[in-house]
């Protein structure tokens, strides 16, 4: 690697790290440091915004663990309804398969809190509000146009001889599917999960509309009630300490499936 | 087993992929489909082995009508261009897995896989990935997975088109050998004619959908029956000599020679090919190749002549060979 591209790659990392760093380092700092950081204190480092927020009376880990269980069967219905869906429409004929394609891309480029409104009649009229697994619901519809885009584009990738050669072996089409096809797009459906659990895992606005029960909070509406009593207080400390816990998660779902994105398993497949 | 195709005829939207082909491959016969690229020849091979379904005719297999049935079930033996190899699975499983899929017992896939791999010289890649392969080497497990089926016919789209020019004449004679071990009707479609000329028993030229000639090799080169056959087989090019009353005449390069009565021509260039050389002329009927020896001078007079048995006559119109009786 040259010397320049080396220093430009730190500058990129410390560009992009900084914040979730300072954002650590607020975690483990009491308020009065926050407010004066460049002074000199007795007492700089403190758990206490981690005691804070784990000992509440409704603990912290109750919405990691609800987060969680929306994230999952959110990605798991997503991929689950996304892989019939998205081969169907690689194999479109091309005229419908770019008509399709550009309505689903609409779908999917509109901002969704436009639908806030009524997605927040259905909860009510169908009795929807305050399940973690309901939540998924909408989380699927509104996930499913990008998963769909992106499997599909995965699936249009694999060569259609592949596909014929598992029709002369005797494979039927779900064979082939399962035994061909989603190996190959493994990459493609890992990468895919977790943009949909990430999707999850953030999402404010219907999660705020949708769950009242205190019990029931996904992270990001249990992260917005720590404000403390009067708005005037703002708990930095506690804020820092939640997100930092929020995010373990998520790195450690990333580090799991990193492995899975291992590109290139495509590429003896063509001539070589 | 032979194979039979009846009036099949194909159409993509309004273009007509093949019009009214008929043909047949009788057991142990190695049928070239040869033709520029767009002439219906993949596409042919697609419908005998039922990935496309033909608008009508009727395909027919040892007899029976394979017309409507799915790929599975017509028994066929298929090496596509690219090999098609399933890139996620080791050698040994890309020939398993049709047997597992067909319910043969474990015992016998393993027997079979292992004397296949010995034939085909692959027994110490039984676990790589295609992609740890050589190109002949991948091509040799396409063979072996077509081989395996125990198919009664053989179907061979391009399958040395990826392999550099050395390799593939190096895998000619293994490959015949191979695929006509078992007296089994071989399809086999190139559009390189060296190839077609030097593997098949019969060569049929496809132009447009529709078949222009089916005989052996010898006679597509020596009795071309319409000018389309003529230009595309023979390097180079047959040359154009004359064109009058509707007739067009044309002669081999291999038949023109230098003479001292004949028509006077420029040498533009000459291009040397070991053995022979091929000597580009300019003259009044237009550009002209020979072909000839490599020791033959150019004389300072050049002119060049042919003999008259030797001069291909086709009708303008219609393509075909017309034979003149002077």
């Amino acid at each position: 690697m040259k010397k320049s591209t080396k220093l430009w790659l730190i500058v990129l990392l410390i560009w992009s790290l900084s914040p979730l760093i300072w954002q650590l380092y607020s975690s483990f700092c009491t308020t009065d440091v926050l407010i004066k950081p460049f002074e000199i204190h007795s007492n700089r480092w403190t758990l206490d915004n981690y005691k804070q927020i784990l000992n509440a009376d409704i603990g912290f880990s109750k919405y990691i663990i609800n987060s969680t269980i929306v994230g999952i069967s959110t990605t798991f219905l997503t991929i689950l309804i996304a892989i019939p869906g998205s081969y169907s429409l690689a194999r479109l004929p091309v005229k419908i398969h770019n008509l399709t394609r550009s309505l689903i891309l609409i779908a999917a480029l509109s901002p969704y809190v436009l639908l806030f409104l009524a997605l927040l009649e259905m909860a009510r009229k169908f009795n929807l509000a305050n399940n973690l697994i309901l939540l998924s619901l909408p989380y699927s519809a509104l996930s499913l146009p990008l998963a769909l885009l992106l499997l599909a584009s995965a699936f249009k990738d694999i060569p259609k001889e592949l596909e014929e050669a598992s029709r002369i072996e005797g494979l039927s089409s779900f064979q082939t599917v399962r035994f061909i096809l989603l190996p190959l797009i493994k990459p493609s459906i890992a990468s895919t999960a977790i943009l949909v659990f990430l999707f999850s895992w953030n999402e404010y606005p219907i999660a705020l509309s949708w769950l009242s029960n205190p019990e029931a909070l996904t992270l990001p509406v249990a992260i917005a009630r720590l404000a403390g009593s009067s708005i005037y207080s703002v708990p930095y400390g506690a804020y820092a300490a939640a997100t930092v816990l929020g995010s373990i998660p998520l790195l450690l779902i990333v580090l799991i499936f990193q492995r899975q994105i291992v590109s290139g398993l495509t590429n003896g497949a063509i001539k070589g | 087993m032979t194979l039979i195709l009846r009036k099949i005829s194909r159409k993509f939207g309004r273009r007509i992929i093949l019009n009214n082909l008929n043909l047949e491959v009788r057991e142990g016969e190695i049928l070239a489909l040869l033709g520029p690229s767009g002439c219906g020849k993949s596409t042919t091979l697609r419908i005998i082995a039922g990935l496309e379904r033909p608008d009508t005719g009727e395909i027919l297999i040892n007899g029976a009508n394979m017309t409507h049935i799915p790929p599975v079930d017509r028994k066929i033996g298929m090496v596509f261009q690219n090999y098609a190899l399933f890139p996620h699975l080791s050698v040994g499983e890309n020939l398993s897995l049709g047997l597992n899929i067909r319910g043969v017992p474990n015992k016998q896939i393993q027997v079979r896989v292992s004397s296949i791999l010995g034939l085909m010289k692959l027994d110490d890649h039984v676990n790589k990935l295609p992609a740890e392969l050589s190109g002949g080497q991948r091509q040799r497990v396409a063979l072996a997975r077509a081989l395996l089926r125990d198919p009664s016919i053989y179907l061979l789209d391009e399958p040395m088109s990826n392999l550099d020019a050395q390799l593939r004449e190096d895998l000619r004679p293994e490959l015949r050998s191979l695929i006509t071990s078992e007296n089994k009707p071989v399809v086999y479609v190139t559009h390189d004619q060296n190839e077609a000329m030097a593997l098949a028993n019969r060569i049929a030229i496809l132009n447009n959908g529709v078949i222009e000639q089916i005989d052996t090799p010898q006679d597509i080169y020596k009795n071309p029956k319409t000018y389309f056959v003529a230009s595309f087989i023979g390097s180079p090019k047959i040359n154009t000599v004359n064109q009058s009353n509707e007739i067009l005449s044309a002669v081999r390069p291999e038949d023109i020679y230098f003479s001292e009565e004949g028509l006077n021509c420029k040498v533009l260039a000459r291009e040397w090919h070991g053995k022979n050389q091929i000597i580009i002329l300019d003259c009044s009927k237009g550009i002209l190749r020979m072909i000839c020896d490599v020791d033959t001078k150019i004389p300072t007079n050049t002119k060049v002549s042919w003999d008259k048995d030797k001069v291909y006559r086709f009708n303008i119109n219609t393509g075909k060979r017309s034979i003149l009786t002077t």
